[in-house]
């Protein structure tokens, strides 16, 4: 580290040569060179400038190839409604006159050279006053002075160096901060601290053979202890006392119902006792129980900060649109647009809007909204709907709604939207509190009946003892750290729950349903042609030139593989459904598509090598058939082993918005036991998913796209796919990386075996607790007995719990 | 043996004074990133930053 850390000399790392000296891409023949360095373009090489020229060239030395390209587009075209004083005010967290403060997520955010780079901005404009970045959630925090620098120079400054800031309509209405885990730190310390003073208090009465009670010190102890006790019952411990009465009031037994009467009747109890002088209480197993418990909360509450599991609509569209006017155009805010408006759209730009096409020819992509994986054609004056997104030229469209009330926003109330999560399903642990409960005041009954003839001043003692040793402490502790430790596995593998409690309802699963566009195939992302192509830049641009006049998929493809070769106009496009499609692209004849296509005119590919089943797509210039692309129809790598997996532990479905051209290829994945349905909107899906529920099926729906957002928010557990965790994915339980999407079946295996541990830790504690309940029923529960049983319970579980899932994540493969 | 209240005495005060400044940091927000300061820490110079004053935050 200390080495990387020495300013830069002047001589280029050996091992950064052939690369961008900026970003890293590769930049071999065709880099621009500047003070012996590679650029790979001039918008690395500019934002290297800006840096230099700010002496803050200790960015690169940090890490290498910090930075990311900066997008060519004009920046002041797409922030000009960050001009709008309203807008502005709705993102700002502090605005007073000369002293603003805002906080905006960069995606692109990831190593220590962002950190150091981002935190110097104040160095590039003296309008900033400071900036902070928190690494883990990706956001900075500017706070600047808006007589010097607007918040669109902040922005566009940010963009300048790479670093773009993710704005978008759900961001305007300040969302409430994250969770903070504050309030949790400060009960867990002041328990810890409770905890230990309490034990070294109690240390003597551990060793005094006749108890210390009587003198001077066991009087003087007892009322320390009792003194650090209160703050732990009334802060600390105040949560489980909240939760049971709510769950009381709700008609329910909650795992914290028997916790809190356990705390109540050990606080009572040991206040007493000090008192009234009667012994020296036990008050260090009643901190070291709330301690243990809240750590326990602690590590379940893991969260991924840099996910967002709750998105909706509107953060799925851009903030800013372009409005035509009487007089030019305009950049407003997106929900600022009224029915009338004239909006226009560039190519690969978002529908914010439902309206009508009015200029230019439209040809949207609604694969996120429906799951159609080709583009529609619209004509003039037909219907567009917001969320497609435009491919192809400029269109200008008429608004006929505001943003709030398009399709898009419809898709979003339906109404399992606002149906409460949590009351659907019921943990193991809160079914295995309520018959503990029971037990346990039946139990605590027996004694009363037992002293009530023997010793009646013995009732109130035996009872209490019960209750106190009866507290579910360890019982409570195994969920938390066995979920807590299958999360942490699943996260390390690309699986991010929403909530520990989300492993349970994996494991109970008996039903998986798939999307298809964007699940199973590759998102619009670009790795469906992978093919390192031995093509010269010439044939290249050819190529490229004629598929992007085409709208099928794999000339789509082919684009996104060829995509920084130059565009050549093209004439006599022409292209015929099934095989191909073939233009004059600078006095030469192109041919995209099989191989009768492609070699129509007697052309001969160099190796004849004729594959037959459509796993290729042939490219002929001239009389050359030049090559054979694989073109991968997207399917994700690993989803034939995925499928089969799947299929000897659930029953599967597919749930496809695209109609059923694939039907052929999906019915080989899948095989015959499995249903496939096509041409599914979301709506249907929802009600599918609402069906199979009828029965006693818990449904897995992994989707990625709005259309699934219905039946992954129905489903009891709602799994989405991301190619990239900053982009925008509709509100679930987990979220999959899809690089990890090979490793499904075992995660699934993973937390039904994680149950397994699960139960086994509910069966030691529950042996604890028979033990206690032996001595307390007796009336031999003394303090020193329950300080040894109460840790060593604890203890015991919490280790078998993190070591058993850990061993089941080795055995998985997940470690 | 009438020592010991004195040192009792002083042993918890101690003890209350860290428990005191460990809420004091928590509220300050040091807890809020546990990330990005074992990162910042590394970096060599320290040109004068002013810092954020995290009370702010809370009034927003």
């Amino acid at each position: 580290m200390a080495e990387q850390l020495q300013p830069l000399s002047g001589e280029i790392r050996p091992e950064l040569t052939g690369v961008c000296f900026h970003c890293g891409d590769d930049c071999r023949g065709n880099g621009i060179d500047h003070d012996d360095r590679q650029f790979c373009c001039s918008g690395c090489l500019s934002v290297y400038r800006l840096l230099s020229r700010n002496r803050l060239t200790t960015y690169y030395s940090l890490e290498s190839c910090p930075g990311k390209r900066p997008l060519s587009e004009d920046a002041s075209r797409r922030f000009g409604w960050l001009d709008d004083s309203a807008t502005v005010g709705r993102l700002l967290d502090v605005s007073l006159d000369g002293h603003c403060r805002v906080t905006l997520s960069i995606p692109h955010v990831h190593c220590s050279s962002c950190v150091w780079l981002l935190e110097k901005l104040f160095q590039m404009n003296d309008g900033i006053k400071s900036s902070q970045l928190d690494l883990l959630r990706k956001e900075l925090v500017v706070t600047f002075d808006n007589r010097r620098i607007p918040l669109r120079g902040v922005v566009e400054l940010l963009v300048k160096i790479g670093y773009e800031p993710h704005i978008d309509l759900a961001s305007l209405d300040k969302p409430v901060r994250k969770t903070s885990f504050k309030s949790l730190y400060m009960k867990i310390g002041l328990a810890g601290f409770a905890f230990g003073n309490i034990m070294l208090f109690s240390f003597p009465e551990y060793l005094a053979s006749h108890g210390l009670t009587e003198t001077l010190f066991g009087r003087v102890f007892g009322y320390f202890n009792l003194f650090l006790s209160i703050p732990v019952l009334l802060y600390s411990a105040r949560d489980f006392f909240i939760s049971s009465w709510n769950g009381l009031r709700n008609k329910s037994i909650n795992i914290d119902l028997p916790i809190a009467l356990g705390l109540l009747a050990l606080f009572g109890r040991s206040a007493v006792e000090v008192t009234f002088g009667l012994g020296a209480g036990y008050f260090d197993s009643f901190s070291g129980l709330v301690f243990f418990l809240l750590l326990g909360r602690l590590f379940q509450a893991k969260t991924y900060h840099a996910l967002s599991f709750d998105r909706d609509y509107r953060s799925y569209l851009p903030v800013g649109v372009v409005r035509r006017t009487a007089t030019g155009e305009e950049v407003v805010p997106a929900d600022s647009l009224v029915s009338g408006d004239k909006v226009i759209i560039r190519n690969q730009e978002l529908i914010p809007v439902d309206g009508i096409l009015i200029e230019g020819e439209g040809c949207v992509d609604y694969s996120f909204l429906t799951g159609e994986s080709a583009p529609q054609t619209i004509q003039h004056g037909e219907r567009v709907m917001a969320g497609g997104r435009q491919t192809g030229g400029a269109v200008v469209i008429m608004a006929t709604k505001e943003v709030s009330s398009s399709y898009l926003a419809r898709l979003w109330r339906a109404d399992c939207f606002h149906q409460p999560r949590e009351s659907r399903v019921v943990a193991a642990a809160n079914i295995a509190a309520k018959y503990f409960t029971i037990a346990v005041l039946a139990i605590a009954v027996a004694p009363v009946l037992f002293w009530w003839r023997v010793n009646p001043s013995m009732i109130l003692n035996a009872v209490t003892a019960v209750l106190m040793v009866a507290c579910p402490c360890a019982l409570a502790m195994a969920s938390p750290y066995v979920f807590g430790t299958a999360m942490r596995f699943l996260g390390r593998n690309g699986c991010y729950l929403r909530s520990a409690g989300t492993v349970e309802q994996l494991a109970q699963t008996t039903h998986v349903i798939f999307d298809k566009t964007g699940t199973l195939t590759y998102a619009d992302s670009g790795e469906s042609a992978t093919a390192k192509s031995a093509m010269s830049h010439y044939h290249r641009s050819l190529v490229i030139s004629l598929a992007r006049q085409s709208v099928h998929p794999v000339s789509r493809s082919i684009c996104r593989m060829f995509g920084n070769a130059k565009s050549i106009p093209v004439t006599q496009f022409e292209e015929i459904p099934g095989k191909g499609t073939q233009g004059k692209v600078d006095g030469h004849l192109v041919r995209i598509g099989s191989y009768e296509w492609a070699s129509r005119n007697g052309a001969v590919a160099g190796n004849a090598d004729n594959r037959p089943d459509g796993s290729v797509v042939w490219l002929a210039i001239d009389d050359d058939v030049l090559e054979a692309i694989p073109v991968n129809k997207g399917l994700r790598a690993g989803l034939g082993d995925v499928v089969r997996s799947l299929g000897r532990m659930f029953k599967l479905t597919l749930l496809s918005g695209d109609d059923d051209a694939s039907r052929q290829e999906m019915s080989r994945v899948f095989g015959s036991n499995h249903q496939l349905f096509f041409r599914q909107s979301p709506q249907e899906k929802l009600d599918y998913v609402k069906n199979l529920q009828r029965g006693k099926t818990r449904v897995v729906m992994v989707g990625d796209g709005l259309n699934d957002a219905g039946a992954l928010r129905q489903a009891d557990v709602g799994i989405t796919i991301v190619e990239d965790t900053a982009s925008f994915t509709p509100s679930s339980d987990a979220i999959i990386a899809a690089t990890s999407f090979e490793k499904f079946p075992a995660i699934m295996n993973f937390t039904q075996r994680s149950m397994r541990v699960l139960y086994l830790c509910f069966a030691i504690s529950l042996a604890y607790n028979i033990v206690g309940l032996g001595f307390a029923v007796a009336g031999l529960l003394t303090p020193l007995v329950a300080a040894v049983l109460m840790p060593l319970s604890s203890v015991s579980v919490v280790s078998v719990a993190v070591l058993a899932t850990r061993y089941q994540a080795v055995r998985e493969g997940l470690a | 043996m009438q020592v010991m209240f004195v040192l009792i005495g002083a042993s918890l005060l101690v003890a209350i004074i860290f428990v005191v400044a460990f809420i004091w940091s928590v509220r300050r927000g040091q807890y809020d990133d546990l990330h990005t300061p074992s990162v910042r820490m590394l970096f060599d110079d320290h040109s004068g930053q002013e810092k954020i004053d995290t009370n702010h935050m809370k009034e927003s």
